[in-house]
């Protein structure tokens, strides 16, 4: 693998895809909304010199887990899937680089224009709430903006993982639409219900929770956001005290990790099986 | 005459010694180097005036004294026992340092202890290095006012009290600064007054039992486990108070009550603890009632937490902003036993979605606290784990959908008000504008945009 040939690619899918207009709608999109839940929920005040910002980062974590997911989802979905359905795939492939130059520099190209997007629309928002003059932590601020980073790139990764398994872009973005919905909303759904019907205990919650990698996302952001775990409830507090407070953040990170490598791995094993008459 | 005169006076003073009270000067290389010294010297309702310097002793009031320290003297027990024991009526003790105490939790090693000594004045003093810091053992009447305690760097569970009350009702605590000490505790000592103190970093910030008709006022209870916890007492007022960011793990009270009868809570501010108000029982007399009124409840992760056995509270023109959960009900339940509204008259609520459509300043809509993922998180607390996560919005907009899941509301507030009454002590400001966001946030919109246009341009 030449790495020459893999930032020739990368750039390649980055520029194709600023080209985009999706690129422009979605960045407006989420700059447009994550401006205004931070306006409205700073709205510029403080009591007594205390100010409620925790609480409005946390608002942006919905409004990121909403987002991010879905775009890297599907970015990623149709990313090989619809080369190859098109034969664009075989015509790149004939030319002098190899099968994993073009599905890393694929994979990185377009993990750098979403960050793009959450690097634009965290900056709007953020200059947005300074101009009004809302405070906060920055620091804070930018950890949400860099894990929101890194939960693109492991949902980056499944997506790759669903297309290399796909022989149709439609298909892909059903499955990957699909996907979101569970990571969001159904999967923990599911463990709300069980834990009402079965009772579930402590742990058994907590790893679950743990299992998806949206939940992974937020509990980091709440953890950084917040000094008081306690917010998360008893299950919170139990990660906390088991792991410790750097502890916690090792394991979330290591979660995030294992969520973009074991996709990633399995969609270049898959790709690169790929025989020359499938591309 | 004037002989007589003489006679007479010498004759009064023979009677009446103290009458004729005495000042003794203490200082370091003076006639009288030692305090202790000075008070076996000394006859009751004498003064002792002690000067600046450093005295390595442990005292023993047992006379009715007046110690005055002028130019900050410092009395260092050196790290063993109690520094100054007081054990006579209507002494003074002011303007002293007082450090060293040693460090027993079990004989309790203070650095003013005031024993059976009704009357007695403690104040302008600073503690520093004690465990516990001014303790009154059956001492009522006395006045505790303008000291700082800064307990010892240990950990919280071995430290000792800043100021504790043991039987010694009709006390004025007054205008004094605890840091880094256990708790400000008060057990059997009724018709005392706080005021005006500030109490951070420690455990409880105000704690007491058995102790009634209380009147505290304009504190600050910062950074501590709990701001206040109030236990079994009787007519209890205490308004403009601060309780701000008390956040002690699994505890983090801005204030808890626990069978408590006729409070009084009136213009106290509640912001940024773990959970603003507890309610636990109180009142726990059939006929009784409590008053919760104009208090701001601001930020907290749950603004007032109640049992839900809870009733006859009257909780009305409070503001209850931006907490994460604003009413939690433990174990589930609706907390219909207590008023939220008087007069047509509620309380503010940051997540009302109604109207006022006759500008009269009160919601049309009554005010329901009826979120079924709260609901779910008071009754499997486990489950509050999934704060901030999308699927709360989804819960929410699936009970909204189907009212047949809708939760039967917590609180049912008729007359919600449309905007938040903060008192003129706790001014809502604007924040300026920030250089720290602004920079950084720009910087990450420049980047992108730089590296978009290179992109294009090769």
């Amino acid at each position: 693998m030449d790495i020459k040939n893999v930032l020739l690619i990368m750039r390649k899918e980055a520029a194709e895809s600023l080209k985009n207009r999706w690129f422009i709608l979605y960045t407006g999109c989420f700059s447009a909304l994550a401006l205004l839940v931070l306006l409205i929920a700073t709205s510029g005040t403080n009591i007594a010199g205390f100010t409620g910002y925790g609480r409005t980062a946390a608002s942006l974590i919905n409004l990121v887990l909403l987002f991010v997911p879905l775009i890297a989802l599907i970015t990623g979905g149709i990313s090989i899937a619809s080369e190859r359905e098109n034969g664009t795939l075989s015509y790149l492939l004939s030319h002098p680089v190899t099968k994993s130059e073009v599905f890393f520099g694929k994979y990185l190209g377009l993990l750098i224009v979403i960050w793009f997007s959450i690097s634009i629309g965290f900056g709007i928002a953020g200059v947005g709430v300074a101009l009004r003059g809302g405070g906060g932590d920055v620091t804070n601020y930018l950890i949400t903006a860099l894990l929101s980073a890194l939960l693109a790139a492991s949902l980056l990764g499944v997506g790759f993982m669903v297309s290399a398994f796909s022989t149709k872009a439609s298909k892909a973005i059903g499955i990957c639409v699909f996907l979101w919905l569970f990571f969001i909303v159904l999967g923990d759904l599911g463990i709300m219900g069980t834990t009402v019907v079965l009772d579930l205990g402590i742990r058994q919650v907590l790893i679950l929770a743990l299992l998806n990698p949206g939940e992974v996302f937020k509990i980091a952001s709440v953890l950084v956001l917040s000094p008081r775990f306690e917010i998360l409830g008893p299950v919170g507090v139990y990660a906390v005290r088991t792991f410790g407070r750097e502890g916690i953040f090792y394991l979330l990170f290591s979660i995030m990790a294992l969520w973009t490598l074991v996709p990633l791995l399995l969609a270049y094993t898959v790709f690169s099986r790929l025989r020359k008459e499938e591309l | 005459m004037n002989r007589l005169r003489v006679a007479l006076f010498l004759i009064f003073s023979f009677y009446a010694p103290g009458a004729q009270a005495e000042t003794l000067t203490v200082s370091i290389g003076g006639k009288l180097s030692s305090i202790s010294e000075a008070i076996q010297s000394a006859g009751a309702g004498d003064t002792i005036e002690v000067h600046g310097g450093t005295y390595n002793e442990h005292i023993v009031v047992d006379k009715s004294l007046k110690l005055i320290g002028i130019g900050n003297p410092r009395i260092n027990g050196g790290g063993k026992g109690t520094v100054v024991t007081i054990k006579a009526p209507e002494c003074v003790f002011s303007g002293f340092t007082v450090s060293g105490s040693g460090e027993s939790l079990s004989v309790e090693h203070t650095g003013i202890v005031v024993s059976d000594s009704p009357g007695t004045i403690i104040s302008d003093n600073t503690l520093e290095d004690v465990l516990f810091g001014i303790y009154y053992k059956n001492s009522p009447g006395g006045l505790i006012e303008n000291n700082t305690v800064v307990g010892k760097d240990l950990n919280l569970p071995v430290r000792g009290d800043g100021i504790r009350l043991w039987y010694s009702p009709d006390t004025k605590i007054l205008a004094n600064h605890l840091i880094r000490t256990r708790d400000l505790v008060m057990w059997w000592s009724g018709n005392t007054h706080i005021k005006g103190n500030t109490v951070e970093k420690g455990r409880y910030g105000l704690h007491y039992m058995y102790s009634d008709n209380n009147l505290f006022e304009d504190n600050v209870f910062i950074d501590n486990y709990v701001g206040g916890f109030l236990m079994y007492s009787v007519n209890i007022t205490f308004h403009n108070n601060i309780f701000a960011r008390n956040q002690g793990p699994a505890t983090g009270y801005g204030v808890g009550f626990k069978d408590l009868d006729d409070i009084t809570a009136r213009g106290n501010l509640f912001i940024d603890n773990r959970i603003g108000l507890y309610l636990d029982n109180s009142p726990h007399m059939i006929d009784s009632w409590n008053t919760i009124s104009d208090n701001v409840i601001a930020f907290n992760d749950i603004g007032a937490s109640f049992m839900p056995s809870i009733e006859r509270n009257l909780i009305v023109s409070n503001s209850f902003i931006d907490n994460t959960e604003q009413i939690e009900v433990r174990g589930g339940g609706t907390l219909s036993g207590n008023k939220w509204y008087e007069s047509g008259k509620g309380n503010y609520w940051s997540d009302y979605v109604g109207y006022d459509a006759n500008e009269d300043g009160i919601g049309e809509m009554p005010y329901r606290a009826e979120s079924l993922f709260e609901n779910l998180i008071d009754t499997y607390p486990n489950l509050r784990i999934f704060t901030f996560s999308p699927v709360a919005e989804a819960i929410e907009l699936a009970a909204e959908a189907f009212p047949v899941i809708k939760p039967e509301p917590k609180v049912e507030d008729s007359y919600p008000l449309m905007s938040p009454i903060v008192l003129e002590t706790y001014k809502v400001e604007k924040t300026g504008f920030s250089y720290s966001l602004f920079f950084p946030s720009l910087l990450m919109v420049l980047i992108p945009l730089c590296a978009y246009l290179y992109m294009k341009s090769s």
